[in-house]
């Protein structure tokens, strides 16, 4: 198989799912959005969390809190059944449910003045069912918080030079926040300003590694999380997410611009491993008799594997929750909550899979493309008489070498074996870094989130105490 | 009040880019890294204390909603905010 038909295909499908099922079945008769009817962002603003925001802006804030590790880890870990069997799931999965769940859900929302799916349920299934959902979201989203906080906190000790960028990268959002809104400048010199100096940063970065422990990164996260939730949309969230967007598609352009250099290349890893595989995969103790036996079984594994990716239940509370507060049309939903989700599944499928799947082999692409991927990958500090395979690796390392190898094998092509080396290094500290900053973006939103479920599970007591006050 | 909170503003923001220069420009320029791996030293601590200052400084110095914003909401809704 060659990445030419996969790339192709996967193209096809999001073009056609976009076009023929998001605008015209979804948008226009489900729908029927309304460009002329007020959205909460503008009908109930407050300064605060009901901010109508750009398309563009509000598209790389909802792209980057959905996305988090899901699309990443989710089919890096998932590439253990081959790249196939994921590769099918993720295109099914989204299409035809995690991009209308998106859609549909935050729809529900801004036609009920910008509540949570929680609270619309209330509508549905009664009162009872919407404190009962609440409380479940706000616990659900106290273990996302861990997670995504652990997640972060192993990629800047995994890649020191992605928490230096991370660390530059936030400030720089707010300098373009302040250009626009304070010294009044145009949004595109802003952007050209922000994104010349996050590209030297970047630059900056890969020679400067921040080092700091695991648990430190944990203490020093929860701190940024709570106080990057607290702020004002419009002051750190937007203006992020806007730069966030444009990091989006350079990630994924990236991958694209990977595939068409090297669309004769043949995938090195195999379609189908088997369809049970060792019990490790989903979360067996190591050297426990579960974690040996083959007992995760493709189906009904793949779901809960690939959440983000496919499906995910997490994107309805974020739909709902800062996303249709930021509405500013209804026309732009299926832009926001369709398209993002669609772009998820390309991240997944292009910068994920299709990678893993042309670098599992590391003596086998050498052979193949006659560049030095051994060396690169020693460089790195990877031991490749012992890890042959890409597969052997953790999941977080199969998509960061995986995407380096990929991109520095396309890019080697037009410029030469000479800097495959170094461009491995710099795309590698790339995925790291774009790897984190949707960790973080789902990091502070996931914060923000919890906050609004908890006002919604105590609005009982807020209007007691308005009562008693009155009395 | 607000004049308090500004100036609090203000003087977070300044440390905290003098902290994040100090860390992430003179240290690890000199030193060629900022901190030691599997060690939890002064100068990364410094640094990203200078970061979460800056992150939330400026939002009390400057602390209320763009006027472009305003505009918007009160064109669409046609009330003041």
């Amino acid at each position: 198989m060659y990445v030419f038909i996969v790339f192709v295909i996967v193209l096809a499908a999001y073009f056609a799912a976009y076009y023929l099922y998001g605008k015209r079945v979804l948008e226009q008769k489900v729908v029927k959005a309304d460009p002329n009817r007020l959205t909460p962002a503008v009908e109930k603003f407050d300064g605060i969390d009901y901010v109508p925001a750009n398309k563009y802006v509000l598209y790389g804030h909802h792209f980057a809190s959905i996305a988090g590790a899901g699309p990443i880890i989710g089919p890096a870990t998932a590439m253990v059944w081959g790249w196939g069997l994921p590769l099918l799931w993720v295109l099914f999965g989204n299409v035809f449910i995690g991009a209308v769940h998106d859609y549909l859900s935050m729809m529900a929302s801004v036609r009920h003045g910008g509540v949570s799916i929680m609270s619309v349920s209330e509508n549905v299934m009664g009162r009872k069912a919407r404190y009962i959902f609440l409380a479940y979201v706000w616990f659900a989203l106290v273990l996302v918080l861990a997670a995504f906080n652990s997640v972060a906190s192993s990629v800047f000790v995994g890649t020191p030079t992605a928490a230096t960028l991370s660390l530059i990268y936030m400030p720089l959002a707010l300098i373009f926040g302040l250009l626009v809104y304070r010294a009044g400048l145009r949004v595109s010199y802003a952007t050209v300003i922000t994104l010349i100096l996050i590209v030297l940063a970047a630059a900056y970065s890969l020679s400067y590694p921040t080092y700091l422990t695991y648990e430190a990164w944990v203490v020093i996260l929860t701190i940024y999380s709570f106080i990057a939730a607290a702020l004002p949309v419009w002051y750190l969230l937007q203006p992020r997410d806007y730069l966030n967007a444009y990091l989006l598609w350079a990630f994924v352009g990236i991958a694209v611009v990977t595939s068409v250099l090297t669309l004769d290349l043949a995938l090195q890893g195999p379609i189908m491993t088997k369809f049970a595989v060792s019990g490790a995969v989903i979360g067996a103790l190591p050297g426990t008799t579960p974690a040996k036996m083959d007992i995760a079984y493709f189906w009904p594994v793949i779901p809960l594997v690939i959440a983000c990716g496919a499906l995910s239940g997490f994107h309805s509370v974020v739909a709902s929750g800062t996303t249709s507060k930021q509405l500013a049309n209804e026309l732009d939903a299926l832009f926001v909550g369709f398209g993002a989700m669609l772009a998820e599944g390309a991240v997944a499928s292009l910068a994920v899979i299709l990678p893993i799947a042309v670098a599992w082999n590391f003596a086998g692409l050498e052979t193949a493309t006659g560049f030095p991927v051994l060396n690169a990958l020693t460089k790195a500090g990877i031991n490749t008489t012992a890890i042959k395979e890409i597969i052997k690796l953790p999941a977080a390392d199969r998509f960061t070498n995986g995407y380096g190898l990929a991109a520095a094998t396309a890019f080697s092509r037009v410029l030469g074996p000479s800097p495959f080396i170094d461009l491995f290094l710099g795309f590698k500290t790339f995925a790291a870094w774009a790897l984190s900053a949707f960790v973080l973006t789902t990091l502070d939103t996931a914060n923000r989130l919890a906050r609004f479920a908890w006002k919604e599970m105590f609005d009982w007591l807020e209007k007691r105490i308005g009562q008693l006050i009155k009395r | 009040m607000a004049e308090l909170k500004s100036l609090l503003g203000a003087a977070m923001t300044i440390l905290g880019v003098l902290l994040f220069i100090y860390t992430f420009f003179y240290v690890a320029t000199t030193k060629g890294a900022v901190g030691v791996k599997g060690q939890v030293t002064a100068d990364p601590i410094i640094g990203t204390v200078g970061f979460l200052l800056i992150l939330a400084g400026p939002a009390l110095w400057f602390g209320e909603v763009p006027v472009n914003i305003k505009k918007l909401v009160e064109a669409k809704t046609g009330r003041k905010v």
